[in-house]
């Protein structure tokens, strides 16, 4: 600033404008540094469910952490993928590729990629009051051809909208949308959702044939939700799209996004989802026999979900308790008594161990027991 | 929007949840979303099985009956193996039990 400044008189300087822009925006990247993007696993490198899903059209498809790929049943279907294409600085993406086309698409159709977020995890939006901010939603995408999708916020507890279109090019680009303040409708202070984000990928006249407000907050109304503008992402099996760097946050600008290393965020994705297994001989745990072939094993999980979590396993059989100096195999599982924190898993075994006694329970490399909290 | 009940292909109580599909512990939690889906399906006019069925309430006490005759012949070996080695008899009370023992397993 220095070099433009100009000294009229001793005790009076100068700015330019474009000078006094840029120190407002300083400060307001300044004042909003250290922890501020509301959005888990936003560099999509937490992928604890795999690296791909194919044949994708309808129900909740969870790849990597936190996001999403949903939709009513159609005959297209996409395959989405943990990528390692990125804008520079970040190592992955979600892709989603069309594998095949649909081009008759219903009124009733929609597929979108969506991320929910806790309503106590929102507060400092003030939304619902006379001092609501604004805020801020960044990603970098990346399609195979020109496209045009809407990104909603669409307030479950007061079943409010408001989106935005952004478009997509066949290089890296930062997409920037700031959302206006909301003073209608609190977020409820809990642990269920908020906010859904939704970025619509393909939607039946249901939900354009309205008149779309960019960047307007309103009581939802279906026909409203979604620009006609909309590409349809199953037009033709060539469609791509990449996104990454996810960013939310208080405020009208977009900071740079902020990098959380591996672990911070696994951490933050073990809230919603946690996978134990994989590994040859893993340890499930110590357990008890309660009888000759009922044994009870109390699972303590490794960080406080957000709910109590469904408890899955991918074999009822073939779990190895350990016992007395034998090894017997499981013929069934049940998880009971699911906290927070904790769980009863029950394995049911032929009538081969010893009342009584302790165990321990191993699983092999193909064995794996999921807890999923998801919003 | 999203089918959210056309994934449950089975449906048992438990304790504090349900069984669904086999392989899946749903607890009955509002916050979970699982559970949401399952009050979806019962409002539908769907009826969770029992926890268990009769035959396998038949095989869970078989099963504790095998295990609590099978401790106890572990536990009076030692009597048997006593006479083997020195001729000193079985108490009669001890064989009549042992026999009733190994009749119960199954």
């Amino acid at each position: 600033m220095s070099t433009s400044r100009t000294r009229e008189k001793a005790d009076k300087v100068t700015f330019t404008q474009t000078e006094v822009t840029s120190a407002i925006t300083a400060g307001d990247t300044a004042a909003r540094a250290g922890r501020k993007n509301l959005i888990i696993n936003g560099s999509m490198q937490v992928a604890q469910r795999g690296t791909s899903l194919t044949g994708l059209h309808n129900n909740t498809n969870y790849l990597i952490d936190r996001f999403s790929f949903g939709g009513g049943t159609i005959d297209g279907r996409v395959t989405m993928t943990q990528d390692s294409d990125g804008p520079a600085g970040f190592a992955n993406s979600l892709k989603l590729a069309c594998t095949t086309a649909d081009t008759s698409i219903a009124a009733s159709d929609e597929n979108y990629i969506i991320y929910r977020v806790e309503g106590q995890d929102l507060q400092q939006l003030k939304k619902g009051t006379a001092s609501a901010e604004s805020m801020t939603l960044s990603f970098y995408v990346k399609g195979n051809a020109a496209a045009t999708y809407t990104a909603e916020f669409y307030d479950a507890d007061n079943t409010r909208q408001n989106g935005q279109t952004f478009n997509v090019t066949t290089s890296w680009n930062r997409v920037t949308l700031t959302y206006a303040p909301d003073t209608t409708g609190a977020y409820t202070n809990d642990n269920t959702i908020g906010v859904y984000i939704i970025f619509w990928l393909n939607t039946g006249s249901n939900l354009t044939s309205g008149t779309f407000t960019s960047n307007t907050w309103a009581s939802s109304v279906q026909a409203n939700r979604v620009s006609a503008s909309n590409t349809s992402f199953f037009d033709s099996t060539s469609r791509t799209l990449n996104i990454t760097g996810v960013q939310l946050e208080v405020g009208s600008v977009a900071t740079d996004f902020e990098h959380r290393s591996y672990g911070e965020e696994l951490a933050l994705c073990q809230r919603y989802y946690q996978k134990y297994g994989g590994a040859s001989d893993w340890t499930v745990g110590t357990s008890a026999n309660y009888n000759g072939s009922s044994n009870y094993l109390g699972l303590s999980f490794i960080n406080e979900m957000r709910a109590a979590p469904t408890g899955s396993w991918t074999n009822a059989t073939g779990w190895t308790v350990l016992n007395a100096g034998s090894a017997v195999s499981t013929t069934a599982v049940v998880m009971e008594g699911v906290t927070t924190n904790r769980a009863e898993i029950y394995f049911t075994t032929a009538s081969a161990m010893t009342q009584g006694n302790a165990s321990w329970v191993r699983g092999s490399s193909s064995m794996f027991i999921y807890l999923d909290a998801e919003l | 929007m999203e089918n959210t009940t056309a994934w449950i292909t089975s449906c048992k109580s438990q304790e504090s949840g349900w069984l669904i599909n086999g392989n899946m512990s749903v607890p009955n939690d509002p916050a979970n979303r699982d559970c949401a889906d399952v009050l979806q399906w019962i409002a539908e006019g769907n009826t969770p099985a029992p926890e268990y069925t009769d035959a396998e309430i038949a095989a869970n006490t078989q099963a504790e009956t095998n295990a609590t005759s099978q401790a106890y012949l572990d536990s009076t070996d030692w009597y048997i193996t006593r006479h083997a080695e020195t001729a000193v008899a079985v108490p009669a009370d001890v064989t009549t039990a042992r026999a009733a023992a190994r009749a119960a397993i199954v």
